[in-house]
């Protein structure tokens, strides 16, 4: 704690000079007289001081403690005047720590208390995945005439912890069983239990499944088909490339880390449900991760392989590693624009180069296709089981997944598209961003995929429910 | 973990974990920026207006000048805070420093004017002092509110701070060069020569400029009259050796030649620069020596010289040498003015040139403005000028303007007034920056301690300029509501921010202060009257005194618990 004594009505002498010599260079009576007021000011700042006894108590709660990441946390902190004094200037600095970012409101108040009086304010920060501790409060009292200035800390009862976790990589998730014939219902005939067709006896062909009836009555021999149940091959594929590792805001998860947020909770839904699901990644480096890596620089974690859980969460660390937010690269102007490059933020608070920001229009589609994106989805696709079901988790900015889900409807995959929107900035350039997604996104629908689109603050598993109650064969 | 003081202490670097309410430094909250504002423009507006004698309609057409002024003030300030648009904005700037000049110039003049004009005539010889204090109290009345209404139209956002007060100076200043130039250029060939033409034109003034160098080039060549003239001839060598050496030194004449010749080239180079140095070096120790041949007659130096003055006049007064070394003279500043100018400009890049060119701009548009309107703006102000002149004075006005404007050309005198008035803008900024960088005007909190003072000055001439009490001390009270207001408001939002809903402690804190200063006027204005009738020794000053007394010894020894 510190007390020191602000001079700040040092100008009271001085001026208490020059009007004592203006009064005596006009002989006024009334500048002589004036000269009363700046030596009152001095009077009232010594004798202004905060009263030795001022306690003051800070308690902090939070509405959600273990949030998702990207969404919004509101922390409540409630500050106390607990002695018997009035404390005229009370101003409280909350220590958020330094990797959320606070995005409504401000941890920072100034108040004038009351004995016993008690206020509380409000701000929200945006939770990100790890564990982060809340220190203590800074206080700083001013007496009435500012002339008297104590700075403490106060240690602040209530929360002190945010946890956001991913489900695989930080809550380890036992090894999923995994079931051979599974309950996904498939358009093809064959062996099973759902009546589907019929067609003309082959030699052959079992006693069980000729039909007696139409035997009876019409006198051929015809064999019934049933839907045929097989373990359907899911293939989870999240989008890491460097046009998808740009944040709205800084402090916010990247859309990259998003889709491998995604990726992560619907790999654990459908291992759970007994789907086998296989997981790749694109964008990411290859050279220390865990799993077998492919020709085209993606690595593979087989479904069916033993340790696919192992392998599996290898793919989403190299998603982690790699999903920050781009630092540096002023390069190329991309398509969601301000505030993206942490290292521009800082201008972003002038008005000279926002305005340059906005002003970048999306000439960012060859950046896609630039390096390679043909020979990549090629190579993508030689990798897919045939008639496999597509899981794309991407932010969708670029086009480069338009095309490759395009061709992958092309080749018979059923897909679907889980995209998380990082383009709210509510800047024009965001708005334009975000039409563009839109578009994309209607695009990709027209092919005949499912899409789901989830804003980083809403429940994500909401925005999941149904797709991964058609992917698990709900309702199919 | 951070201290509590680094936690409380800075706002502004906060870093990525705060975006919301974060400033720039120097930013005031809104309630200290209003109270600034309104305080200090009110008190300016009934200082003014109590010191200004043209009447209710009268006072509101200058407070709105006045007003108008400090916005212009304001706006100049933002433009020379522009970093990008430099070329745009500084020219604007420049501009705009005009506007201000003529503002405060209009606003202070037209008050002293008026209590010239009701002083005059005096009635009799004592009353000259007292009447002359009373204008320039009245002067410095208006000076003083005029800043104050500068100064709390600046506190709006973060314009007025210690650097861009500095960055403004620098735009002002070399605003103000180029009429300055121009104007000197116009009226030193009709000071120097006597007028050629009545009401001379802008291209006979132009004329008559550019006729200055070449007349100086012809003395050169051809010396008038008999007679050594080693003076002009010494210097003549001087100038033409030096000239010559440093064309020689900027001409790129090394990178021109390569190769073997080129090194012999340059060898070469060197030695004829250093002889031309040694020339001019022994020229300039000549020269000293020949100022003899101003004091003495030519007669008294033959008799002096002997035989040596009849071949020193021949080779002095030899137009065959002095003609060939002033077309030397001529072709080496040409060449010099050319490969520095292009040296230059070869080594810095477009913008750097741009912002370093871009103040002057401003000072080319303050010309070109002066000349299209000086047709249209210099008689009715001159006329108005000697119109509130009283008597005498007004009359010998009008007559020496009239005689100026004949002889010297309305353009040039319409210019050189537009320098000055810039001029007052570049003192006005230079004074503020002076003052700031000695630690008389808060560094951060500029704007609301620039307008504290000019109230405070207002209100302490006021008497002297026939003031009521009241508002004397009511001024006083004001122009420390009004630093108060400012400095705190610029703390609170350094510590809190602007989004932390500050208005409850900002207003506590500006009341108290409110309550202080007002308690400490009534009881002044209690004193100054009993103090009006009284006399040494009579019982009421007695008991007053010892009360006051009582009171002193009080508030020491709290003070000094």
């Amino acid at each position: 704690m510190t007390d020191v004594r602000a001079s700040r009505w040092r100008v009271g002498a001085p001026a208490t000079l020059s009007l004592v010599t203006l009064g005596l260079l006009y002989a006024s009576p009334a500048l002589l007289a004036g000269a009363l007021i700046p030596l009152g000011y001095v009077a009232y700042a010594a004798l202004s001081a905060v009263p030795g006894d001022a306690t003051v108590r800070v308690e902090r709660s939070v509405d959600d403690r273990a949030p998702a990441p990207g969404t919004h946390v509101t922390v409540a902190v409630t500050v106390t005047n607990a002695g018997d004094g009035t404390l005229p200037d009370c101003r409280v600095v909350d220590s958020v720590p330094a990797e959320l970012a606070v995005v409504e409101g401000s941890p920072r108040r100034s108040l004038a208390l009351g004995p016993g009086e008690s206020v509380t304010y409000r701000y929200a920060v945006v939770a990100r995945r790890g564990e982060f501790t809340f220190e203590d409060a800074g206080v700083r009292l001013r007496s009435l005439a500012g002339s008297g200035v104590r700075t403490e800390t106060v240690a602040v009862e209530g929360t002190e912890r945010i946890a956001c976790h991913y489900p695989l990589s930080d809550v380890g998730v036992g090894g999923a069983t995994l079931r051979r014939a599974g309950t996904h219902s498939t358009d093809s005939g064959g062996p099973g239990t759902e009546f589907h067709s019929t067609r003309e006896y082959r030699p052959g062909d079992p006693q069980s499944r000729i039909h007696w009836r139409r035997l009876a009555k019409t006198g051929e021999l015809t064999t019934v088909s049933f839907r045929e149940e097989r373990a359907v091959r899911t293939v989870i594929v999240v989008d890491a490339r460097v046009p998808g590792r740009v944040a709205p805001q800084p402090g916010v998860p990247t859309g990259a880390e998003l889709a491998g947020y995604a990726g992560e909770r619907l790999f654990e839904s459908l291992t759970g449900a007994g789907v086998v699901a296989s997981v790749t990644a694109l964008g990411v480096e290859t050279d220390d991760v865990a799993a077998p890596v492919q020709p085209g620089g993606f690595p593979w974690a087989d479904g069916s392989a033993g340790a696919a859980t192992t392998l599996a969460r290898a793919v989403f660390a190299a998603v982690r590693d790699v999903s920050g937010p781009r630092v540096d690269d002023g390069g190329d102007p991309d398509v969601v624009d301000d505030g993206t490059d942490p290292a521009t933020v800082g201008d972003q608070a002038d008005p000279d180069t926002v305005g340059e920001q906005g002003d970048a229009t999306s000439a960012t589609a060859p950046g896609a296709a630039t390096d390679g994106g043909s020979e990549r989805e090629r190579l993508l696709l030689s990798q897919l089981p045939s008639g496999a079901e597509v899981v794309l988790a991407t932010p969708l900015l670029d086009d480069w997944p338009v095309s490759l889900v395009r061709t992958l409807r092309t080749q018979g995959h059923p897909v679907t598209v889980v995209s998380p929107d990082v383009t709210g900035t509510g800047s024009v350039g965001g708005e334009f961003a975000a039409t563009e997604r839109r578009h994309r996104l209607a695009t990709i629908a027209a092919t005949g995929a499912t899409t789901t689109s989830w804003a980083p603050g809403d429940p994500l598993d909401l925005a999941l429910a149904e797709s991964v109650a058609h992917l698990t064969g709900g309702d199919a | 973990m951070t201290t509590a003081e680094d936690a409380v202490g800075q706002s502004d670097d906060a870093g990525p974990a705060e975006t919301e309410g974060s400033l720039r430094v120097g930013q005031s909250s809104r309630v200290g920026t209003a109270v600034v504002v309104v305080v200090s423009v009110g008190f300016a507006a009934l200082l003014g207006g109590a010191v200004g004698s043209a009447g209710v309609a009268g006072s509101t057409a200058t407070v709105a000048l006045v007003v108008a002024t400090a916005l212009s003030f304001a706006a100049s300030l933002r433009l020379a805070d522009a970093g990008r648009f430099r070329v745009l904005a500084y020219p604007l700037a420049g501009v705009l420093a005009l506007v201000v000049g003529t503002g405060v110039a209009a606003a202070v003049g037209g008050v002293a004017l008026g209590h010239l004009s009701t002083s005059y005539p005096v009635q009799s010889f004592d009353q000259v002092r007292i009447a002359g204090l009373s204008v320039l109290s009245a002067t410095i009345v208006a000076l003083g509110a005029t800043v104050a209404t500068l100064g709390g139209v600046a506190s709006i956002g973060r314009l007025l701070r210690g650097e861009t007060a500095e960055a403004y100076a620098d735009l002002a200043v070399k605003t103000f060069l180029v009429p300055l130039t121009v104007s000197a250029l116009l009226l030193v060939p009709t000071l120097l020569a006597g007028s050629t033409a009545p009401e001379p034109t802008l291209a006979d003034l132009f004329a008559a400029a550019l006729g200055l160098p070449v007349a100086l080039l012809d003395l050169l060549a051809f010396p008038a009259g008999d007679g050594t003239h080693l003076l002009t001839f010494a210097a003549l060598v001087v100038a033409t050796a030096g000239g010559l050496d440093r064309a020689l030194d900027a001409a790129p004449v090394s990178e021109l030649s390569t190769g073997p010749s080129g090194e012999r080239t340059g060898a070469a180079l060197e030695r004829v620069r250093r002889r031309l140095r040694v020339l001019a070096v022994v020229a300039a120790a000549v020269v000293p020596v020949a100022l003899v041949e101003l004091a003495l007659a030519q007669s008294a130096l033959a008799n002096a010289l002997g035989p040596v003055y009849a071949p020193l006049a021949a080779v002095t007064n030899a137009t065959a040498l002095r003609l060939p070394m002033v077309a030397l003279l001529v072709v080496s500043l040409a060449v010099w003015t050319v490969s520095e100018l292009l040296g230059r400009t070869v080594r810095t890049n477009a913008r750097d040139l741009a912002g370093a060119l871009a103040p002057f701009l401003g000072g080319v548009a303050v010309v070109c403005l002066a000349v299209a309107v000086q047709g249209v703006v210099l008689d009715p102000a001159l006329t108005a000028v000697s119109a509130g002149l009283p008597g005498e004075f007004g009359t010998a006005f009008e007559r020496q303007s009239t005689a100026l404007v004949e002889n010297a050309g309305a353009v040039a005198v319409a210019l050189a007034v537009t320098a000055g008035l810039v001029g007052l803008t570049v003192v006005l900024a230079v004074a503020v920056t002076l003052a700031t960088q000695v630690g008389v005007l808060d560094d951060r909190a500029t704007a609301p301690a620039l307008a504290a003072v000019g109230l405070f000055v207002a209100s302490g001439f006021g008497p002297g300029a026939g003031v009521g009490a009241p508002l004397v001390l009511a001024g006083l009270v004001g122009s420390f509501l009004v630093w108060d207001a400012g400095e705190y408001g610029i703390t609170v939002a350094r510590e809190v921010g602007r989004a932390g809903h500050t208005y409850r402690p900002e207003l506590a804190h500006i009341g108290g202060t409110l309550a202080v200063g007002t308690a400490a006027a009534v009881l002044a204005w209690g004193l100054a009257d009993v103090a009006v009738g009284a006399a040494f020794g009579s019982l009421p000053t007695l008991r007053l005194a010892f009360v006051a007394l009582l009171g002193g010894i009080v508030l020491l020894v709290a003070a000094l618990r």
